[in-house]
């Protein structure tokens, strides 16, 4: 990939370049993000995907300023192509929903007292508005109703209204609906769809379901032991995946042709943040792994235009 | 073919809250958790629950353990009534029938070594000295594809692939016939998920045991169960073998679920 394109698309939204993020425990520093560049588009809808423990959440926590202040943080962020510190300053652009949204709302406070001090107005009809807007009925009941009245995605749906109170450009949604029934789960994943089609919002989609992914989502990166694995358009990655560890987590979920059958599960666990990677650090889990794969980090290659993989066999792979 | 399991009639309530006029006072409304549950579990089979939350899934396999008690109904077991006649009825349950929850963490102790935890029932149920069942421990420890070195470990220290094979080698210790999982891989990771199913495949041919396997998740239900029962508000709208449920779904509730599960 060209420097030019890994300084982002021409307009991109976001533009995150080197970023690395280092914890530092009393027992030796875990690098949990180690190097990772990535765009955001205006209007699109960003699948980030991979195992627990490849830095999916600290990375993009990280670029709105709430790791620990005792975490090293590092890397470019651009945002419109303007620099933007990593300071918590993303904040004012960007909003965050979590998997648990029982956990983010205060259970002794009525949802729309819970509104009305995100959104910095009184006004019911714009605090309603906004529950509207989250695909919420009957908004002046629930503006007086507390969060244990609400069902698991009405709840969702609430956090949803709060972070669009301040009219972000993005919306970075970890895990959304991963505590969420699989009929809940289609009309969230569809009230997101269409916040993005209808209003142009940009929203990144973290999860470890790739299912999710290909149901709304028009890119996608794989992150894997804190690096790009993988990125490229959705159908691309999830059809005619490049990289050997997305092969792998692909092959491992349950499917109508797996009856019957053993699963494909992947050997070993994600490389521990506290130990330095000299090569790939997929190598010691991959089948296709050779002695190059241990010398130097993989770079991203081109499979096709605008889908690119972080492994050494991508040239010879057709 | 008699049934393993018997279910007939089941029905359990909920003491819920009191009404609103009167929180304190008032009379006690019950919620009706399951109602009018018949079901068999057959010998050797897999039998998957699926459902969403609120459907009555765990309820259900928590009156078969004995964790809940039943308002009516009859739950058979070999061939033995459990509901009513609680002393028996329990110490036949603890043995033959064994349960894997959905989090590792919540089930273990997070003060006690593995070793200690996985022989914990023999120490209570059998007459084993401590050599005979540190070997027992060994073995657990090799069929669970474990490495000997979780051993002395704490839960906190084992990934959640480990930590689910630990609760599994402890309901496996005592050669239950009959292990009920509730969400049991849930909450692991798809590569980590696809190595304890395949494992829970082998074990079930190699000790010869019979699953109810309660998951939200369809696509791990045809892959695992040879048949599904569907449960919502509380009953079982719809009861089929794996192949015929995907193939000609029934029940209007069963088609909006199937609609709504995606694919990668």
């Amino acid at each position: 990939m060209s420097r030019a394109s890994r300084r982002g698309h021409p307009n991109s939204l976001l533009a995150v370049e080197d970023l690395q993020v280092t914890f530092n425990p009393p027992t030796g520093p875990v690098r949990a993000v180690r190097g990772v560049s990535l765009e955001v588009r205006p209007g699109e809808i960003l699948g980030v995907a991979g195992e627990s423990g490849c830095g999916k959440s600290v990375l993009f926590r990280a670029l709105l300023g709430l790791c620990p202040p005792s975490a090293s943080v590092s890397g470019e962020l651009r945002l419109e192509g303007l620099p933007v510190p990593l300071d918590g300053s993303l904040q004012a652009a960007a909003a965050l929903i979590q998997q648990n949204p029982g956990a983010v709302l205060n259970p002794v406070f009525t949802i729309g007292r819970q509104l009305r001090m995100v959104a910095r107005t009184d006004d019911p009809a714009v605090l309603a508005g906004l529950l509207v807007k989250a695909g919420l009925v009957d908004p002046e009941r629930l503006l007086g109703a507390y969060p244990h009245e609400f069902s698991g995605g009405m709840l969702q749906r609430a956090v949803i209204a709060m972070a669009l109170a301040r009219e972000p450009r993005l919306l970075i949604a970890d895990e959304p609906t991963t505590a969420l029934d699989v009929t809940t789960q289609a009309r969230v994943l569809d009230l997101i769809e269409e916040l993005s089609r209808s209003h142009g919002l940009a929203v990144v989609l973290i999860t470890h379901d790739p299912a999710v992914i290909r149901r709304v989502c028009d890119r996608m990166v794989v992150l894997y032991a804190g690096r790009v694995a993988e990125t490229g358009g959705t159908e691309q990655v999830l059809n005619s995946p490049g990289h050997p560890y997305t092969r792998a987590l692909l092959a491992s979920i349950p499917r109508p042709e797996t009856v019957g059958r053993e699963l494909a599960s992947i050997p070993g666990q994600v490389p521990d943040g506290r130990v330095a990677i000299g090569g790939c650090a997929f190598a010691s889990r991959c089948p296709q792994a050779r002695h190059i794969c241990g010398v130097g980090q993989p770079a991203l290659a081109a499979v096709q235009p605008g889908h690119a993989a972080a492994c050494v066999l991508v040239p010879s792979v057709p | 073919m008699s049934a393993l399991l018997a279910v007939r009639g089941l029905r359990v309530e909920y003491r819920a809250r009191r009404s609103a006029g009167a929180r304190f006072t008032g009379p006690r409304h019950a919620a009706t958790a399951i109602d009018d549950v018949d079901l068999d579990v057959f010998e050797g089979e897999t039998l998957a629950i699926v459902g969403e939350s609120g459907a009555g899934k765990s309820t259900l396999a928590e009156a078969v353990v004995g964790l809940v008690r039943p308002a009516g109904g009859s739950i058979r077991f070999e061939g033995v009534e459990l509901v009513g006649h609680p002393r028996r009825a329990r110490r036949r349950l603890r043995l033959r029938i064994q349960m894997v929850a959905q989090n590792p963490l919540l089930s273990l102790s997070p003060r006690r070594r593995v070793a200690a935890q996985i022989a914990e029932p023999l120490g209570v149920h059998t007459r084993l000295d401590r050599a005979q069942r540190s070997a027992r421990v060994d073995e657990m420890i090799a069929t669970l594809e474990l490495s000997s070195a979780v051993r002395n470990r704490f839960p906190h220290e084992l990934s959640g692939g480990q930590a689910q094979r630990v609760a599994l080698a402890r309901a496996l210790i005592l050669e239950p016939s009959l292990i009920l999982f509730d969400e049991a891989t849930s909450a692991l990771d798809v590569s980590v998920q696809a190595g304890v199913l395949n494992l829970l495949r082998r074990l079930k041919v190699e000790h010869e045991l019979t699953y109810l396997f309660i998951t939200h998740d369809l696509g791990v239900a045809r892959h695992l169960a040879d048949r599904i029962a569907v449960m919502h508000q509380g009953r079982i709208v719809e009861q089929q073998t794996t192949e015929a449920l995907f193939a000609d779904p029934t029940h209007p509730y069963t088609r909006s679920l199937l609609a709504s599960s995606l694919t990668a």
